[in-house]
């Protein structure tokens, strides 16, 4: 997602940890609204992140983002994403036990 | 799934009835284009749109028709006010998305020279691409209230622009039944510091050229002299409208389920009209809407003030003057002629524009006696057009035609395409001055992703729906 926004080049002490816990009904719900609130802290604070973790809870994740804050002056802009889309969007479990989602985006 | 069309007459297509469809579907296009749509998933998207409750006439498509969320772009559907819906994906993320045309005094030939200058200064002045904020001071969330409550007006309160520009702009500028408390907060924070901001993908500030005059007496009452420079402005009610959108699709998403609406694509969350939910994505739609005036409004004015400055010419020599700004992303309520009668309408455009006839008291006072002006912008190489509404459209399509180009690649095609290309060059030697911020901007939006416009407003202009006043060729372009 965040490939499609731009590219950036932080310094270890640029970065930090911005935490969500969220609450889902299906896991497609719940990955549409994490990645809504990672669209939102890029779009208010210009907050970019460069690794992400999840931990997936009945009902509930908890997910973990780090990343700096965007500087136009010395990171690349590429595209703006409009919304994350519930078009085509799926979860499913891998063979080997991991998660594979599709997610379209509006740009 | 194959989806039967028949001809109806030379570039109208009929979808008929079947299924749960409410009304056949109706595609505007020529043989040629109806062939490329034949696989293309929006031909579904109209059949999707058709079990909308309370649709009547059928469910629209103009030539510009390609895949969007929900509804297709080139879409209008109208529904009934009493047993009807309301859908978001009807309208789109970029709500009030539109465009706005002002003539100027200046004579090309006489400024050639200086084009890329003014470019420049525009690039310099009006912000533009991923996130850009900063044209005015950023807003407390009790202003951007007021922005969704008076729309342009409130920009030409703040001294960009004049009142008569609101004569010149759809609805005065200012939707009504907007509900500033319908909008979310965080939509609020979005718009806080985006006003007077383009934005990116296909949204611009192009300086066109009248290039082509084909109805002069239309022309003369638009003030459109050839030669004469004009600048078009494209763009929308940015992060406050998608937030708009997304806020409204969470809420519909869940309430469809206790209203026992099923529809054959969760895109197409709706709501009855009447219902609470129906009217607050209307007021906040509305809200949105007038943001997105406010937004051009300011646009304009700092583009006119820039024409002035690197010219080194006054108000009065520069001449900017506001021809019309329409919306082409909007769902609004209207009368219109419905078998035998007329009814009161949610008229969803989504990617179409309004193109009321002559004689319709919605159109300006100026223009009430040859039709309301249509903007049709095409790829920033081939150039757009300036249309008149028709009677016929009011007959058939509820006032509506085509709204720009349509895409034919993809931005990744389009990209790919581009790829050791120097797009810049390129569009320099079309004697177009073209500046982005986006490494991609150009690339995605460079002419051959899109349709020829000329054949998408031929197929409008064959049908009666709208008539072909000038063609515009651009000459500089600022993109996000």
């Amino acid at each position: 997602m965040f490939s499609l926004i731009g590219r950036v080049s932080f310094e270890e002490r640029d970065l930090a940890d911005h935490r969500w816990e969220i609450a889902y009904a299906t896991p497609e719900e719940a990955l549409q609204r994490w990645l809504q609130e990672l669209l939102l802290d890029f779009d208010l604070h210009g907050f970019f992140p460069v690794t992400t973790s999840v931990e997936v809870r009945p009902g509930r994740i908890a997910a973990v983002a780090r990343g700096g804050t965007f500087d136009p002056a010395r990171d690349e802009l590429r595209s703006e994403l409009k919304a994350v889309t519930q078009h085509g969007l799926r979860v499913r479990r891998t063979p080997r036990g991991g998660l594979e989602a599709e997610v379209i985006f509006d740009v | 799934m194959t989806i039967e069309v028949r001809g109806l007459a030379e570039n109208v297509w009929e979808i008929p009835r079947r299924g749960g469809m409410r009304v056949p579907g109706r595609i505007y296009a020529t043989a040629r284009q109806m062939a490329e749509l034949a696989a293309d998933p929006c031909l579904q998207q109209v059949v999707n749109v058709a079990h909308l409750p309370g649709i009547v006439g059928q469910a629209l498509a103009m030539p510009d028709i390609h895949w969007g969320y929900g509804f297709p772009i080139g879409g209008v559907a109208a529904t009934r006010l009493a047993d009807g819906v309301v859908s978001p994906g009807g309208v789109g993320y970029d709500i009030n998305c539109g465009v706005r045309l002002v003539r100027t005094r200046l004579v090309f030939e006489e400024i050639r020279d200086r084009i890329p200058d003014v470019v420049r200064g525009l690039f310099a002045t009006i912000p533009t691409g991923v996130g850009a904020h900063g044209a005015i001071a950023r807003l407390g969330p009790g202003e951007v209230r007021r922005v969704l409550e008076r729309g342009a007006r409130w920009a030409i309160e703040q001294g960009y622009g004049d009142a008569g520009d609101l004569d010149h702009t759809e609805e005065g500028g200012r939707l009504g039944g907007a509900e500033p408390s319908a909008v979310s907060e965080v939509a609020v924070e979005r718009g806080a510091r985006q006003l007077g901001t383009l934005g990116s993908g296909n949204h611009f500030l192009e300086i066109e050229v009248v290039d082509e005059i084909y109805r002069p007496d239309v022309a003369a009452r638009f003030g459109l002299e050839l030669g004469h420079v004009t600048f078009l402005v494209h763009s929308g009610s940015r992060g406050l409208g998608y937030q708009v959108c997304d806020d409204s699709l969470a809420v519909m998403g869940k309430s469809m389920t206790r209203l026992r609406l099923q529809m054959p694509d969760r895109q197409l969350a709706c709501a009855p009209i009447r219902s609470a939910e129906g009217q607050r994505y209307l007021g906040a739609m509305a809200a949105a809407a007038n943001f997105a005036w406010a937004n051009r409004q300011v646009m304009m004015s700092l583009a006119a003030r820039t024409f002035e400055r690197v010219l080194g010419l006054s108000p009065r020599e520069v001449g900017a003057s506001l021809l019309y700004d329409v919306c082409h992303n909007i769902a609004k309520i209207e009368r219109h002629r419905i078998d035998g009668g007329t009814e009161t309408l949610c008229v969803h455009r989504k990617g179409a524009t309004r193109a009321f006839g002559a004689g319709h008291p919605d159109v300006p006072t100026a223009f009430r006696d040859v039709g309301q002006p249509v903007l049709v912008p095409g790829d920033m190489g081939r150039g757009s057009y300036v249309l008149v509404g028709t009677e016929r459209a009011m007959q058939e399509t509820f006032g509506s035609t085509c709204h720009g180009a349509g895409r034919v690649l993809s931005r990744g095609a389009a990209r790919k395409a581009a790829r050791g290309r120097n797009l810049v060059g390129e569009m320099c030697e079309r004697g177009v001055t073209a500046l982005a911020h986006g490494r991609f901007a150009l690339a995605e939006e460079m002419p051959e992703a899109y349709k020829d416009v000329s054949e998408v407003v031929e197929v409008m202009d064959h049908a009666g729906i709208s008539r072909k006043v000038a063609k515009l060729r651009p000459v500089g372009v600022i993109k996000g």
